[in-house]
């Protein structure tokens, strides 16, 4: 293991995945925001527009870098040093370590008002990722097996890429209430999926010993990977020309569902739901590990063993029947997964201020279902319009994952809008890779759009 | 406005900023893992027997120019001598008796004194037993003839330097078959009184009683000689008081290399946990037990072991003796490096109760479920690359 793989996994520990539609709460108060109804599909344009590209990042993670990597004198440590008391180490963490990251890219999208209603069609590409270790597992590393026996399963780590088309309709259904809905039809193209659900270890005087149960799941268009005389899957059939073609492995559909009402002036109230639906993935190249591998000494060694090729060569071929319990097993046939999607529910309220219609305040409420990594928050937002072609918007709250902050701003320029939001935690990165140290919610968008 | 900007970038700093504390730059990624306790399995080792002994250098030289064993690997001393050997034709150039008629040859004292392992090992207190000593003659004529003189087996207590057996048996009434290859003139057990080998086995006052013109009888012209021979053979035994001399050897402190290769995982504390079985009638005392590491698998202060002094029970075949061990290996400083062997004093005594079990090639040490205990973790320095 290098500092490399250790900064990659503090980067994957500090990187969350949510796999939920683009939450950018601040577009509720940015004046004129286009592309506000991806927040809340009820929110109905006020004009036509291109969407050029947009970038939305989004991570999800409830333990950040801070409870690996810990100050020690002059250096940098990490829990599992020496110095660092396993309470220390150990209480820093979760039960279940998770993180969620999204990566969308709205490579096109249009709004058009037209019939009394405002219609959007968005082509997006999303790439999702996420992991989940067992505390259990550092536990182990730390400390040992407690009394000989350790049960470290429940890990797992996967990605989808995705293409989003999406068609919204908003329409104000009277001077104070507006409603609207958008459709997703979510094609999955390339996916990965590795979860080891069981991994038991025994370690004591009699045995060593090892149950491991696992799935391996892996989109391929084109070709299957072929399996040896033995049944293990032949990575060497996986060749790179025509194993993956650009066409989807699966469908899915999600629906997002919005109210937004101002039944006084000024005052602006806002309900929307996201992504109620679900997707289907196909894999079709699955594979299971598992099985056990028990070492209970060796037998027979004499005198002419006890040198150092031949202990090594025992020592290695033990080891191997350990690490054949994690080569893939072809398992032929056709795998469907579902990909849940995680629901979404958002609450707003903005009041411009009588006094001074460029200064409004709200507040908004948002809740992510996510399974196993559920996410909530609330924050108070102010926003202000200096002058119309500057909008700047700045939040504070407090969610599952601790204190929370936004800021984003919308410029306006002849038709163009060029929006950039950022929504962060407290408690700093890492120098370099950006890692957040503590536990975070974390969004990051950029856009511009071209107002016809 | 003129205060919002600076409140929006405060936040910025703060909640954003880069926490210098967190340099990655200066991580060290040494790790230790398991730092409570962990066990695991080792296995089985050996036998290792007797024919080990052999590599022991000097001793091995010496045990191997004279090491036999049984169908069953019981150690066999034996010895077989021709004793004397003499033709008819050789009489009869050499006699002064008138040849017309019968006559006597007289031969004297013919005898030897067989070394055998025994013969060596009765020096240190092992018993030898079952002792059998055949003396035998050949017959070149084509009819009997008689003997004269005793056949005869001495043995002496080396320890003390006594006679501690002695007996003469007459020949004269033992006729020897015409035209025998062999003929027993003497096949006895020593009695099991008798722990020495013999000092002389042999023939004293030796005659042989030759019929007249004895040319005239000689069966076959190409075999025309009286071998006179001896056969020796017989067992050892532990006894009560043996101990193997090992100071005699320079072997108070014996030495036994072999590559252990674990300073990759920089264990600091290692307990070693094994059961012993010993089919050897001996017990084996160690003393000042140390590691040796390094390419010249010299003895590193650095490593402790404890217990330094154990003893190792004797038995037998039929019942292994049993002796468990729990050996800790500490490292006073820094890691257990790779250990190259192992150097102890020694002693190899009579196990109690085992006095009369016969020594065998079988015999010898096995190492029954052995494992491993490390304390303190394993500590890996991940590289900096």
């Amino acid at each position: 293991m290098s500092k490399r793989i250790l900064l990659a996994a503090t980067a994957l520990i500090g990187a969350v995945l949510t796999l939920n539609a683009q939450s950018f709460t601040e577009g509720f108060f940015l004046r004129g925001f286009n592309r506000a109804y991806q927040y809340n599909p009820a929110i109905v344009g006020e004009n036509d527009f291109i969407g050029l590209p947009q970038w939305n990042f989004q991570l999800v993670n409830n333990v950040g870098a801070g409870a690996f990597l810990y100050p020690a004198g002059d250096i940098l440590v990490t829990g599992l040093h020496s110095s660092i008391p396993a309470s220390t180490f150990l209480g820093n963490l979760p039960e279940n370590i998770r993180f969620r990251g999204d990566v969308n890219a709205t490579v096109m999208s249009y709004g058009f008002l037209k019939g009394g209603a405002f219609h959007t069609i968005d082509v997006n590409v999303r790439a999702i990722y996420g992991a989940s270790l067992p505390k259990e597992l550092f536990r182990f590393l730390k400390l040992g097996a407690k009394d000989g026996a350790s049960e470290l399963g429940g890990m797992g780590l996967g990605g989808n890429l995705f293409i989003e088309l999406a068609y919204g309709y908003g329409r104000k259904v009277n001077d104070w209430l507006s409603l609207g809905g958008r459709v997703k039809l979510l094609l999955p193209m390339h996916g990965a999926q590795f979860d080891i659900s069981r991994l038991d270890l025994t370690t004591n005087q009699e045995q060593l010993k090892m149950s491991l149960r696992g799935d391996l799941y892996l989109t391929n268009h084109t070709t299957n990977i072929h399996t040896n005389d033995q049944g293990f899957w032949d990575l060497s059939t996986l060749s790179k020309k025509g194993t993956t073609g650009f066409l989807p492995t699966g469908v899915g559909v999600a629906l997002d569902l919005g109210l937004l009402a101002t039944p006084a002036e000024g005052l602006t109230l806002s309900l929307s739901v996201q992504d109620i639906g679900a997707v289907f993935c196909y894999y079709a190249n699955r594979a299971t590990m598992g099985g056990t591998a028990t070492f209970e000494g060796f037998d027979d060694v004499t005198y002419e063993h006890l040198n150092g090729e031949d202990m090594k060569k025992l020592l290695t071929d033990t080891g191997k029947e350990f690490l054949n319990l994690l080569r893939p097993i072809g398992f032929y046939g056709h795998s469907w997964r579902t990909q849940g999607l995680n629901m979404q529910a958002n609450l707003g309220v903005k009041y411009e201020m009588p006094f001074y219609r460029r200064l409004a305040v709200g507040a908004t409420g948002r809740h992510i279902a996510g399974a196993g990594l559920p996410y909530w928050e609330g924050r108070g937002t102010v926003e202000v319009n200096p002058w119309n072609w500057l909008d700047i918007t700045a939040n504070l709250g407090y969610g599952t994952q601790g204190a929370v902050f936004g800021l984003a701003a919308a410029v306006k320029f002849h038709h163009f809008q060029l929006t950039a939001g950022w929504e962060d935690g407290f408690g700093g990165t890492l120098l370099a890779s950006r890692t957040p140290i503590q536990r975070n919610f974390r969004t990051i968008i950029v856009g511009l759009t071209y107002s016809l | 406005m003129r205060k919002t900007f600076p409140f929006l970038l405060g936040l910025l700093m703060v909640a954003a900023c880069e926490n210098k504390t967190y340099d990655i730059d200066n991580l060290s990624t040494e790790v230790t893992l398991l730092e409570d306790e962990i066990s695991v399995p080792i296995g089985n080792f050996g036998p290792f027997n007797l024919e080990l002994v052999n590599q022991i250098p000097l001793v091995g030289q010496v045990l191997g120019s004279v090491l036999k064993t049984e169908a069953d690997g019981t150690i066999l001393c034996e010895a077989q001598e021709e004793l004397y050997k003499i033709s008819v034709y050789e009489i009869m150039a050499k006699t002064k008796e008138d040849m017309s008629k019968p006559f006597s040859f007289p031969i004297g004292k013919k005898y030897t004194s067989p070394y055998t392992l025994g013969s060596l090992f009765q020096g240190f207190g092992f018993h030898c037993v079952d002792q059998h000593v055949t003396l035998s003659v050949t017959n070149p004529l084509n009819q009997a003839y008689t003997l004269g003189g005793d056949a005869f087996v001495t043995c002496r207590n080396t320890r003390i330097y006594e006679i501690c057996y002695e007996n003469y048996f007459p020949l004269k009434d033992i006729p020897v078959r015409r035209s025998s290859s062999e003929v027993e003139l003497l096949d006895m057990n020593l009695p099991d009184s008798v722990y020495f080998t013999p000092e002389e086995m042999g023939f004293r006052d030796l005659s042989i009683n030759l019929p007249e013109r004895p040319a005239d009888h000689v069966w076959s012209s190409w075999n025309s000689e009286f071998v006179f021979s001896s056969s020796y053979t017989g067992h050892i035994a532990a006894g009560e008081n043996a101990e193997l001399p090992l100071a005699m050897f320079g072997l108070t402190s014996i030495s036994v290399k072999f590559n252990l290769p674990i300073e990759s995982y920089e264990f600091k504390e290692v307990e070693v946990s094994i059961e012993l079985e010993n089919t050897l009638p001996l017990q084996v005392e160690i003393t000042r037990l140390q590691l040796m590491t390094g390419e010249d698998a010299a003895v590193d202060e650095n490593l402790v072991a404890t217990p330094g002094d154990l003893t190792i029970k004797g038995g037998s075949l039929e019942k292994p003796g049993q002796t468990p061990i729990t050996l800790n290996i500490k490292a006073q400083e820094g890691i257990i490096p790779d250990i190259t062997g192992i150097q102890m004093g020694l002693a190899v005594k009579s196990a109690p109760g085992y006095a009369d079990t016969l020594l065998s090639f079988k015999q010898g040490v096995s190492v029954k479920s052995a494992s491993a205990t490390l304390r303190g973790g394993v500590t890996l320095g991940v590289s900096n690359e």
